[in-house]
C-alpha cells in the first residue's frame, strides 16, 4: 500500500463524511429540541456535548475544518451545563442557538 | 536497542475516526492497528494481539480513555504498555492533566492523516526501551 492509495482512500472517506453531515447535525438538533422543550431528561445534555465533541474532533481530519471549529465553540459552551447536568436558562438557550445556527451554516 | 514500532492498539469509539486511524497507521506508516470501539474489547484483545503502544480516544462512552488507561495497567500485558492519548480538547491543563496519568503522549484532533503514522512513530522513539 503506498501513500496515494492511501489518499484515495480518504478522498472518499471524505466525500462520505460530508454526505452524512446533515443527519449528524440533525441528530444534534434533535437533542437540543428535546432538552429545550423539556421531552429529554437534563442528563442528556453530555450526550448533546459529546455529539458535538465527536464532530470537533472529527470535522477537520475530514477537511471541513469551519465545521470542527463551530462544533467546538458549542461544545465548550456546553461544559459548565454539563458538569451540574444543568439546562441552560432561557437567555444562555438562545446564545446556544446561534452557535448551532452557525454550525449549520458553516456545513451547508 | 529498541525494536521498531509494529503494533498499536487503537480504542475509540468514534468509527469516522477509528477507520481513519487505521487506515492511515496501516497504508501510509506500515503499521499493524488493532482498532477497537471501547475499552472492554480492547481487554479482550489485549493479550492476543500484543500490542507495543496504545492509542486511546479521550472522550468515550461508559469508560473514557483515562479509565481504559487505568484498566490495562492492572493486566499483566498492559501493565508496561505505552500509551498516547487522542483528543479533541487541546487546552494546555487538560494536555498535561493527560500526561501527568502516565501517557507517553498526547496527540490532538483533528488531526492531518498523512502525517498521523510519523506523530505516532516520533512518541515511540522517545520511548525508553523496555
Amino acid at each position: 500500500m503506498t501513500a496515494e492509495a492511501f489518499k484515495r482512500q480518504l478522498e472518499a472517506l471524505a466525500a462520505d463524511y460530508r454526505r452524512d453531515l446533515p443527519e449528524k447535525l440533525a441528530q444534534i438538533d434533535s437533542i437540543w429540541r428535546d432538552l429545550m422543550h423539556g421531552a429529554a431528561q437534563p442528563d442528556r445534555i453530555t450526550e448533546l456535548q459529546r455529539e458535538l465533541h465527536s464532530l470537533a474532533g472529527s470535522a477537520g481530519t475530514f477537511g471541513v475544518a469551519g465545521v470542527s471549529e463551530a462544533a467546538a465553540k458549542a461544545e465548550s459552551f456546553l461544559d459548565p451545563y454539563c458538569a451540574r447536568r444543568k439546562i441552560p436558562g432561557l437567555a444562555e438557550q438562545a446564545k446556544f442557538t446561534t452557535l448551532l445556527d452557525a454550525l449549520r451554516r458553516t456545513a451547508s | 536497542m529498541k525494536r521498531p514500532l509494529q503494533r498499536v492498539l487503537l480504542v475509540e469509539d468514534n468509527p469516522d475516526i477509528r477507520t481513519i486511524v487505521k487506515a492511515a497507521l496501516e497504508m501510509v506508516g506500515g503499521l499493524e492497528v488493532r482498532a477497537c470501539a471501547s475499552g472492554a474489547e480492547a481487554f479482550k484483545a489485549l493479550e492476543e494481539f500484543d500490542p507495543q503502544l496504545a492509542l486511546l480516544d479521550v472522550m468515550m462512552p461508559d469508560m473514557d480513555g483515562p479509565g481504559v488507561l487505568a484498566g490495562l495497567r492492572v493486566l499483566p500485558a498492559g501493565v508496561n504498555l505505552p500509551v498516547v492519548f487522542l483528543t479533541a480538547k487541546t487546552a494546555t491543563a487538560e494536555l498535561e492533566r493527560l500526561r501527568a496519568l502516565g501517557a507517553v503522549g498526547v496527540l490532538t484532533k483533528p488531526f492531518d492523516p498523512m502525517t498521523l503514522h510519523q506523530q505516532v512513530k516520533d512518541v515511540w522513539e522517545r520511548v525508553p526501551p523496555a
